[in-house]
């Protein structure tokens, strides 16, 4: 297993150059190890991944325990660890103008608040049954598997990407919220991008969750540093 | 405009004043009397003219011209000339003189003769601010005495015949007086006067009759206007010598001018009773002239036979108005000689910022229709109205929001209009003519100018997604109908079905019955965007993706599903339409519709909470499943992957 994850890392760091455009992007599967499956398109249902198999931007990938893929594009590698899942479109460099705007709609994409038609509805069809859930979508570890992805997107060098797959997963899977140090990892990636503001959003939402006292520590720190910077900078 | 009849108290006794607004006037107050601070918001040359009557004793009329008047406004300033012949009160005595020399006797009849008269009044009236003027007046007064006495004639006896000779004395003099008006509402004003501020005399005084001079009490006279509604008028009048006056007009719009009537009474402390009169008034009022009838109802006996000495006692304070004052009516005659009101500001230039699309009518009460240049040619700050008027549309003027203008200043005034239901056009686009109109403080407009304007047809829309709301929304009613006729057939599934994909499973249930006999239809080749409403496209069964999108956001509307429009711009212009749909759930429930969460958009309702959004192309038939998929394909490459949303390529548009 070690040897295993020595391997990976090895091979995350001689990660190579990627085109940018991901309208069009087609990898190869290199090599698989362990359980690798991918979602296609809007599919509903996975596929096991084969080596030299092709695939497209439109998949998901997604990595089990002691698994991992390697793929190649135009030259380039990339590498997805065990236990992690990432969308093929998101392995791509996008400008810091791009991402503040990204981040900007992430803010209002709010439905407007003199809509209320969602309590003009009273009507209520149906009862209150059991419900089977499927064991992928809104499953935390699921969520946590696509933070993973994100994560190595970002130590591949496409931070901005990262924390756009980081945002969309604390949306679809709300309780990967609670996951403190994640969080904590992507709020210093955007401080690390020079977002100070950003960052310091994303710290004093986190302080709301259950924190150790080393947590919490640690948080008021970051909160008071980069405060500090912010008003300096004005 | 409003006007009231108004009655001012014992030395502001106003017969000539009557028409009056609780705020400006486009007829000046005809008077100095009552307050020479007012002024006229015309810039008019003004001719007034009062002819009257009164009533002497039995039912004898005494006719007379009561005033002619000139009155011109001139920016801030206003002057104002009036001859007064009507304004005189005369009195006159016998005295029988019985002369006994010897055995003759002689008996003369000897006259005493009072006159008082004001001759000519000039007043000058500045506007301070719009709310603040203040005025001047200078009135010029004549009093005549003329006594018969007997001259003696010395001749052969030592008294001869006497002789009757006439001595008349004659004082003139002015009297000056200040006013001040202040107007904090349109609706209320309040003035103050002087009575008899100052009088200079040419001419010395009535040797020996003293008691027969007007008598000239300094006073003050305080008032307050006010206007409860709209057409009515109160007022009340103060007096520092304890007389007063109130009143009550009432005032109906007719044919473009307005009739009032009203009456006032008033209680002067040199007369009895209490009250001492009531003056009613009947007036019309337009924007070039003024015609009103005044009548003066005295409730004391005028026919006073009395000796002079009691003329000498209480004295005459008021000429017209005095206990010896007979009952009156007026014909009051306002012409305005020439119809220019003064213009504060003007256009410059108007601008039509768009055609007219009847169907999205509620949005031209937010977003202008047209904008206009206008500048203050003024030296002061006005505030302006605007107005416009579209003919075809529009069965009255309507009135944009109120504009502040500096003097000198020009500044970009937004149009506004509401389209009457009465008169949407239905099949036919049509050039009409928007006129546009500038009201300042005159009642007509200062600046008019008229545009060409192309009205469209019901069906025609402008191109922006985010006015394919008012299609949607147009007739829920029928909306409504589709859908419970549907859902009513699904009852006993949706009854079984678990509560959270109760607004899912509508939704499946409504799309697929939607589009089961739909086909997708391009708009016909025109040089304006076309949109079926709901009804048309049900009917029709079949539209392209706005008229798909516009009649299924329609149907889930009307039964309380939450749509917004997507609008996917491509750099070629052209715009694609399909939905976003809100089933309700929560992400945490995601998995209960979809495994896959490319399929899927989160957004917060306005109670904070996360629900998902489904995206669906419209123009894809199949079933729900399918046109999900597309929608979703598309939506998540371009509106998410690809940043749509963020650099504006991808918009969502609420339909509420």
């Amino acid at each position: 297993m070690k040897k295993i994850n020595l391997i990976v890392t090895a091979i995350i760091l001689i990660f190579l150059y990627m085109p940018s455009s991901a309208q069009t992007q087609e990898f190869i599967v290199e090599k698989v190890t362990g359980k690798v499956s991918i979602l296609r398109g809007t599919d509903e249902n996975y596929q096991e991944v084969k080596s030299g198999q092709i695939l497209n931007g439109t998949d998901l990938l997604v990595t089990d325990e002691n698994s991992f893929i390697q793929l190649s594009r135009n030259g380039g590698r990339f590498l997805l660890k065990a236990n992690s899942a990432l969308g093929l479109n998101f392995i791509k460099a996008i400008s810091i103008n791009d991402l503040l705007l990204a981040l900007t709609a992430e803010e209002v994409r709010s439905i407007p608040k003199n809509n209320s038609a969602t309590a003009k509805n009273t009507a209520v069809y149906g009862k209150k049954i059991g419900l089977e859930k499927n064991n992928k979508v809104n499953d935390l570890n699921f969520g946590l598997k696509k933070l993973n992805g994100a994560r190595q997107l970002a130590e591949s060098g496409y931070k901005e990407s990262a924390v756009l797959v980081a945002k969309e997963t604390y949306r679809k899977y709300p309780s990967t919220k609670s996951r403190v140090n994640e969080r904590i990892y992507f709020a210093d990636l955007l401080l690390r991008l020079g977002l100070k503001n950003e960052a310091l959003s994303e710290y004093s939402d986190i302080k709301s969750q259950q924190l150790t006292i080393d947590q919490k520590n640690s948080l008021n720190k970051k909160i008071e540093e980069v405060s500090l910077a912010v008003t300096s900078d004005k | 405009m409003f006007t009231q009849t108004n009655l001012y108290a014992q030395q502001s006794f106003d017969l000539y004043g009557n028409l009056r607004t609780s705020g400006r006037q486009t007829f000046r107050l005809n008077s100095l009397e009552s307050n020479p601070g007012n002024l006229s918001d015309a810039k008019s040359w003004e001719l007034s003219f009062i002819y009257g009557g009164i009533f002497a004793s039995g039912s004898q009329l005494a006719n007379d011209i009561f005033l002619v008047s000139l009155s011109k406004r001139i920016s801030d300033h206003y002057l104002y000339f009036r001859f007064t012949p009507g304004i005189k009160q005369e009195f006159s005595a016998n005295t029988q003189k019985t002369i006994s020399s010897g055995d003759s006797t002689i008996t003369e009849i000897l006259s005493t003769f009072i006159s008082y008269q004001e001759k000519i009044g000039l007043g000058y009236s500045l506007q301070i601010t719009n709310k603040f003027s203040a005025g001047l007046s200078l009135r010029y007064f004549k009093q005549i005495l003329r006594k018969d006495d007997l001259e003696f004639v010395y001749g052969e006896n030592i008294f001869a015949e006497p002789k009757t000779i006439a001595i008349s004395e004659k004082i003139n003099f002015w009297r000056g007086d200040l006013g001040i008006n202040y107007s904090p509402l349109e609706t209320l004003s309040f003035n103050l006067n002087t009575i008899n501020l100052f009088c200079l005399n040419e001419n010395g005084n009535f040797n020996d009759n003293e008691g027969l001079e007007l008598r000239k009490q300094k006073h003050l006279s305080a008032g307050v206007n006010f206007m409860p509604r709209y057409n009515m008028n109160i007022y009340l009048n103060y007096e520092s010598n304890n007389s007063a006056s109130a009143g009550l007009n009432y005032g109906i719009n007719l044919r473009g001018g307005k009739i009032i009537a009203g009456v006032s009474a008033y209680r002067d402390v040199y007369q009895n009773p209490f009250i001492s009169g009531i003056s009613p008034s009947i007036s019309y009022s337009s924007q070039l002239f003024n015609v009103s009838i005044v009548g003066v109802k005295y409730f004391s006996d005028r026919n006073i036979v009395e000796p002079i000495s009691n003329l000498i006692k209480t004295g005459i304070h008021n000429i017209l108005n005095n206990k010896y004052s007979k009952d009156k009516l007026l014909l009051n005659i306002n012409i305005a000689l020439s119809f220019t009101p003064e213009k504060l500001v003007e256009f410059k230039d108007v601008k039509i910022l768009s055609e007219i699309y009847p169907t999205l009518d509620e949005l031209y009460t937010t977003t202008a229709f047209a904008t206009a240049k206008v500048i203050n040619i003024s030296d002061q700050t006005v505030n302006v109205k605007p107005a416009s008027f579209i003919e075809g549309i529009n069965t009255e003027q309507i009135f944009s929001p109120i504009i502040n203008i500096a003097a000198g200043d020009t500044v970009d005034v937004p149009f506004y209009t509401i389209i009457s239901d009465q008169l949407k056009p239905n099949n036919k686009r049509t050039i009409s003519q928007a006129n546009f109109y500038l009201i300042t403080v005159n009642s007509d407009y200062d600046d008019q100018i008229s545009k060409p304007i192309l009205i469209n047809d019901m069906n025609s829309w402008d191109g922006k997604v985010s006015n394919l709301r008012y299609f949607s929304k147009y007739d829920y009613s029928y909306s409504t109908k589709f859908a419970k006729n549907i859902l009513k057939e699904y009852k006993a599934e949706l009854d079984n079905i678990a509560e959270e994909l109760a607004v899912f499973s509508k939704i499946k249930i409504l799309f697929n019955t939607f589009v089961q006999h739909m086909i997708y239809v391009s708009d016909p080749r025109s040089s304006v965007e076309f949109v079926q409403f709901p009804q048309e496209t049900i009917d029709r069964k079949g539209g392209d993706c706005d008229d798909l999108s516009v009649a299924f956001s329609s149907i889930l509307e009307s039964v309380g599903i939450q749509t917004a429009f997507v609008d996917y711009k491509s750099e070629d212009g052209i715009s694609h339409v399909n939905l976003l749909i809100n089933t309700g759930l929560s992400p945490d429930a995601a998995s209960l519709i979809t495994n896959n969460d490319k399929k899927y958009y989160v957004r917060k309702n306005s109670r904070d909470k996360d629900e998902l959004w489904i995206p669906i192309e419209m123009t894809s038939l199949a079933d729900l499943e399918t046109a999900w998929n597309v929608g979703a394909d598309k939506f998540y490459k371009e509106a998410v992957e690809n940043l749509g949303l963020a650099k504006g390529n991808v918009q969502v548009i609420d339909n509420y």
